[in-house]
């Protein structure tokens, strides 16, 4: 199963999520993008619930000041798994892992003394001060570590004469700093012995601060992007104004507004036509990042929404072509195809996204292909989304339409600064598989050379008349 | 003494050899045994993985750097295993270097230790910062004139330039190219909010408007500079180059017909490789050239000896320097075996 790491690299989308999570410590980081997609109801169920605890945990019992002090704890939190695994296994550790056994174990006892406090209980911290107290035997309360000359008198005297004959007689200050050294490895030997029994604690401790990290930050996306919380539905996937907070975010810098629709997958393939420019691409890579985000346990970008569990989302859009060197476009796409295809005949439950499907090839075999796609995709009951410019797919699917432009009437002001406003993203059912022919209008707007657009015009012309 | 009581009025201060084998080594244990006399309290480390027992080019041992009671130091992961001196853990970094992670410690007995440190310029600041917050009475940075280091000595306050018959046996030459380096210390500093920001770029060339925005120019190198010196001014006459100063392009910029307008920003004076004269030639039609990270440069050391064994006129030599930079000049060795 693929892990958030996977999915961030060829999705954008969830990339922007993740650089706008505030994730406080780099074990946080390290455990979302270890994160697997879950594909497993209860998985999803708990990670909403927690999620849910946390929004209103964060929300009702920790004030800005506790939720910096927090996140300032996290901020120093190194990642010490390696050195957990080394002492599972009962190895002998070395300063550098005794002082991170000890700044975790403080920095854990803060976080803990922050939370319980305030009555959080979704998950129990365990209690490390016996690590605390066994890594630092003066007292100090530093969260530096070396081998204290309080562990053991006979090291404390030899340290001393060591460092008084350093100058007089460097040689028996040598041999007396190799008894130091022994004596030190005893003394960690000692310690590690006696950690690895906490072991279990400071690992289940260090995953869950992990994670609380994570969901605090997931908690604090859901009122900066308005995000919902999504219900799990068995069969029908159903968006109420679901939108892109990429590109909302990206569309709000130039100060425009992202145009949030409505959509519903219900196991039989989808076709959506509509004119360039009009959003469809848009729509596939906004479904693909809500069911990544739904399955990765987050809130999701709509306004009310149901989510089918699928065990995979692929997203095939044809821009992708520097992947596989030597591959032409259509190659590239058919061997996308071909893995959905595959996917769905050993039985997994997929969500397909398919932007303009064999757009790179002729249109007569182009259709030929989309059909067929379409006809097995509908019998293994797959939710596909297939976005075309071809009319005449004569298949048995739902078609939807993207409306268009809206206002002909001010036509001459429309450029392509403000298409945007022009432009209504919402979906309609459509029975017939005609498709809206707008493509020298669209041309027209974004002020391509005239020649080109007349000459287009009138071969259109003539090719009406001779139908 | 010499200097000690100068570089005290520094927090940070680097030490920076104009070649191998100039004597960086012999100074900082010099500046560090003189620190322990005043019972100074030193913290110390160094850009990138110079700290080598051997000198890899000419295969002589390097001095180890010794290291008192109470010293707080940066070293790599690597180097902190091979240490003979005991140490308090401080710090241990989430980011690694080749040679590990860096570990912030305190000394807490006399011994010795090879340095290594962050081999970039923004997390030295970051260390040499952290280290301050240990409140030494100076941080030293155990510095590198290398092409190949992205860390830059002139983060610190202060710096120590030390040259010799490493460089040059040719005492005229040794004096020419130090007082070259000099000049180019002494560059203006061009100060400004978006420093930090123009730091963290690592490659190519960059337009900054006069508002301070600034744009890609689409060139990754200076080496691919001929095809696009039209686009160069496109946002106006300040140029960033992230990479290396070379005579390539000074040389194209100078018959440029805006040359009295032009600002050329480097990060310091070690990415600058243009050689004198082509420096010289753009500075005198009006070219302007300044410097992101600015230091103050307090003394120049020498060492007479070259490894090859070819021995200078150490008073010669000093007196030379001294009159043509009018900053003191040291033999730290001969000092050295003069005090001890």
């Amino acid at each position: 199963m693929k892990n958030f790491k996977d999915y961030i690299k060829n999705n954008e989308g969830l990339r922007f999520i993740f650089d706008n999570l505030k994730i406080s410590s780099i074990p946080g980081r390290d455990y979302l993008l270890q994160c697997k997609f879950l594909n497993n109801p209860f998985d999803i169920k708990i990670e909403l619930q927690c999620l849910n605890y946390t929004i209103n945990f964060v929300k009702n019992s920790l004030s800005n000041a506790d939720i910096d002090n927090l996140s300032l704890r996290l901020h120093y939190l190194n990642n010490i798994s390696g050195t957990l695994s080394n002492l599972e296994k009962e190895l002998v550790l070395d300063d550098i892992q005794l002082f991170e056994i000890k700044k975790f174990a403080q920095i854990s006892k803060s976080v803990c003394d922050i939370l319980c406090d305030k009555g959080f209980d979704i998950f129990e911290l365990h209690d490390l001060s016996g690590v605390i107290d066994l890594l630092d035997p003066d007292n100090a309360g530093e969260s530096s570590f070396y081998v204290y000359s309080s562990y053991s008198k006979e090291l404390s005297e030899l340290r001393k004469m060591q460092q008084q004959l350093r100058d007089e007689n460097p040689e028996k200050a040598e041999l007396i700093r190799q008894e130091c050294v022994e004596i030190e490895d005893t003394i960690r030997a000692r310690l590690s012995r006696k950690l690895s029994d906490s072991s279990r604690y400071l690992k289940i401790n260090f995953n869950r601060i992990a994670h609380l990290d994570v969901l605090i930050a997931k908690a604090m996306l859901v009122d900066e992007l308005n995000l919902c919380s999504p219900l799990i539905a068995d069969t029908v996937t159903e968006y109420k104004q679901v939108f892109n907070p990429f590109i909302k975010s990206i569309l709000s810098e130039q100060n425009k507004d992202f145009q949030a629709v409505d959509i519903s997958l219900d196991q039989k393939p989808v076709l959506i036509t509509g004119a360039n420019m009009s959003g469809k691409t848009v729509l596939l890579r906004t479904l693909a990042l809500s069911q990544l985000m739904f399955q990765f346990g987050f809130y999701v970008p709509a306004k009310e929404a149901k989510i089918k569990i699928v065990d995979d989302v692929i997203l095939s859009i044809g821009d992708s072509a520097t992947e596989y060197n030597g591959l032409s476009s259509f190659a590239m796409e058919i061997l996308n195809i071909n893995s959905i295809i595959e996917k769905a005949k050993s039985g997994k439950i997929i969500l397909a996204l398919v932007d303009e499907l064999a757009r790179t090839t002729n249109p007569d075999e182009g259709k030929a292909l989309v059909s067929a796609f379409v006809d097995i995709m509908k019998k293994y009951k797959l939710d596909t989304v297939i976005t075309t410019h071809y009319s005449g797919i004569k298949s048995d699917c739902r078609r939807l339409r993207v409306k268009g432009l809206k206002d002909e009437s001010n036509a001459e002001k429309i450029s392509v600064k403000n298409i945007n406003d022009f432009m209504d993203y919402s979906l309609m059912e459509v029975k017939d598989d005609t498709v809206p022919t707008e493509a020298i209008r669209i041309a027209e707007i974004l002020d391509v050379d005239k020649e080109l657009i007349d000459l287009a015009k009138s071969y259109l012309m003539s090719a009406k008349k001779l139908q | 003494m010499p200097f000690i009581d100068d570089i005290l009025k520094h927090k940070s201060l680097s030490i920076v050899g104009t070649e191998k084998n100039t004597g960086k080594t012999e100074c900082l244990n010099y500046i560090l045994k003189r620190l322990a006399e005043q019972n100074k309290i030193p913290a110390i480390t160094s850009i990138g993985i110079d700290g080598e027992s051997l000198d890899q080019v000419t295969n002589t041992r390097k001095p180890e750097i010794e290291l008192d009671c109470n010293s707080f130091f940066v070293t790599s992961d690597k180097h902190f295993a091979t240490k003979t001196i005991d140490a308090e853990i401080l710090n241990v970094s989430n980011r690694r270097t080749s040679l590990g992670r860096l570990i912030t410690a305190k000394a807490k007995s006399k011994g010795k230790l090879i340095f290594s440190g962050p081999p970039e310029t923004v997390w030295l600041k970051e260390i040499i910062a952290e280290l301050l917050s240990y409140n030494p009475d100076i941080v030293l940075v155990d510095g590198a004139l290398s092409r190949k280091s992205f860390g830059s000595p002139s983060v610190t306050e202060s710096m120590i330039l030390t040259t010799g018959a490493a460089l040059s046996a040719n005492m005229q030459t040794l004096v020419k190219k130090t007082a070259y380096l000099y000049d180019l210390i002494k560059l203006g500093q061009w100060k400004s909010d978006i420093a930090d920001t123009l730091l963290r770029i690592e490659s190519g060339l960059w337009a900054i408007d006069d508002s301070n925005n600034i744009h890609d120019l689409n060139i990754p190198s200076v080496f691919l500079l001929d095809k696009s010196v039209g686009n160069l001014f496109e946002y106006g006459n300040r140029i960033y180059v992230s990479g290396v100063l070379n005579d390539k392009v000074l040389d194209k910029l100078r018959v440029q017909a805006n040359i009295d307008k032009t600002e050329i920003i480097v990060r310091d004076f070690t990415r600058i490789f243009a050689g004198q004269n082509s420096l010289n030639s753009f500075l005198d039609k009006g070219g302007k050239i300044k410097v992101l990270l600015k230091t103050n440069l307090m003394a120049v050391c020498v060492n007479p000896l070259a490894p090859n064994g070819f021995l200078l006129d150490s008073e010669k030599l000093r007196a030379l320097l001294s009159q043509k930079l009018n900053l003191p000049v040291y033999d730290i060795k001969k000092i050295a075996s003069e005090e001890f």
